[in-house]
């Protein structure tokens, strides 16, 4: 009675794309924007996002229609590279967030905006003191100010409280304008040094 | 009215973002203003992160990466396999799936419902899930619970003392056609399974694969499988209870 037979049915194959397909690829470049400032290894970043977009089509059913379809990639992305760090990938500029305290930015060079954008090396300086960041803080700057997500839609990618989200994205740019101030026309990816409290008079 | 009251640094610190982004509320605005207007590092640290926030943001298209060509073309072929929610490949077609079931074997597979099958016999092996979700009770208080957080009816069968059949649990399957309610029981003491997807499907038939065997069908909203290593017909007459809730 048991046997490899099926019963033939249904309409012909379509061999076009279809529109989620399409849609989750038009944020190929977004992915592999987060996955090479993650891993900072353009090999590392093609396999996360690949594995990314593995998952994505399998669990393609579970994306809920009407929302962020870039939000609950970057979720799955996330979550893929916190599988990679758990089975052996260390991540060799780890600074714990929690020892960075919360310490008056000295502000030792008076840099604007509209100087430091002048500054031929900018964009390295930029790529550099985003890669010097501690992880969290880097992912969350970012997913905010590079590719626009809500601070609802970044804590649900990276799992944690809205109130998280705000506070890593305040530190990360600051310690972001630290590197850049600091660290003028050069390109380095030194460690992460705590930054030291501000010798002011002002008191908190 | 009420001045609002005055918050230290640390309060501060945590408004800052939404202060530099202009999203904050009206009253942790004027909180955050009035504070910085006399707090000097508080003001340092506004200013820090206003102008990182600037510099990022004007050179965003420089941040910005084009994907390697041959990525893109990866990530396009994750598409082909598995298929997509329940756009099937017709059995005419081959279509080729690699499977992995517990113990690291690897099966290559031709043909959907044998895929389907094959996929199933796995998950009814060590099921695929995204979370881990295992319920149990009576299938009563469980069928009622997962239409709650699942969106849609779900019969589960109770228990048949004359058939020896008793319900286990159930969890939530994440399989290559989708999600699929996993009811768990046993049947002469054995394994059995009964999986159940929320959209009807094309794919049926009596599989035997993996070392289990697998009755496959559809309802005109519901696809079933009914899994396990029961003798023929007696699998064949499980099948028939699922179908009709009739032992």
């Amino acid at each position: 009675m048991f046997s490899k037979k099926a019963r033939k049915g249904g309409t012909p194959g379509a061999a076009a794309e279809d529109v989620f397909t399409q849609e989750a690829l038009s944020h190929l470049d977004s992915l592999y924007g987060v996955a090479l400032r993650l891993t900072r290894r353009p090999s590392d970043a093609e396999d996360l996002v690949q594995e990314t977009y593995l998952k994505a089509f399998r669990f393609a059913s579970s994306f809920e229609r009407g929302t962020n379809l870039k939000a609950w990639l970057f979720t799955i992305l996330h979550n893929t590279w916190r599988n990679m760090l758990r089975h052996g990938r260390r991540d060799p500029i780890e600074v714990d967030s929690e020892t960075v305290d919360r310490a008056a930015t000295t502000v030792e060079h008076e840099e604007t905006p509209e100087q430091l954008l002048q500054r031929a090396t900018l964009d390295a300086d930029l790529k550099a003191a985003l890669d010097a960041l501690p992880e969290a803080f880097r992912t969350a700057v970012w997913l905010r100010d590079v590719e626009e997500l809500s601070y609802a839609e970044i804590a649900g990618a990276l799992d944690v409280p809205i109130g998280t989200v705000m506070s890593r994205i305040s530190r990360g740019r600051r310690l972001l304008f630290e590197r850049l101030t600091r660290n003028r026309g050069e390109a380095t990816s030194d460690r992460v040094r705590p930054l030291r409290a501000a010798p002011s008079s002002a008191s908190s | 009215m009420e001045t609002p009251r005055a918050r230290n640094c640390d309060e501060i610190e945590t408004l800052l973002s939404p202060y530099v982004d202009g999203e904050d509320q009206a009253a942790d605005r004027a909180a955050v203003t009035s504070h910085l207007a006399v707090c000097g590092p508080c003001g340092a640290r506004a200013q820090a992160e206003q102008t990182a926030r600037t510099v990022l943001r004007a050179r965003r298209p420089a941040l910005a990466v084009a994907a390697p060509s041959r990525l893109r073309a990866r990530c396009r072929a994750q598409a082909a396999r598995p298929p997509f929610g329940l756009r099937w490949v017709p059995l005419s077609m081959a279509a080729t799936l690699a499977l992995a079931i517990a113990g690291g074997l690897l099966y290559t597979v031709t043909f959907k419902t044998e895929a389907l099958a094959a996929s199933i016999a796995a998950d009814h092996l060590k099921c695929f899930k995204l979370a881990d979700t295992a319920a149990s009770g009576d299938p009563e208080t469980v069928a009622r619970e997962w239409e709650r957080s699942r969106g849609w009816r779900l019969k589960v069968l109770p228990d048949v003392p004359a058939g020896r059949i008793r319900f286990v649990g159930i969890r939530w399957c994440l399989s290559t056609e989708g999600m699929a309610a996993h009811l768990m029981y046993t049947s002469e003491g054995r394994p059995l399974s009964v999986f159940v997807w929320p959209k009807p499907d094309v794919a049926a038939g009596d599989i035997e694969i993996l070392g289990q065997k697998a009755v496959i069908w559809s309802s005109p909203d519901r696809m079933y499988a009914v899994v396990g290593t029961e003798p023929a017909d007696r699998l064949a007459r499980v099948a028939e209870y699922v179908r009709n809730g009739v032992w």
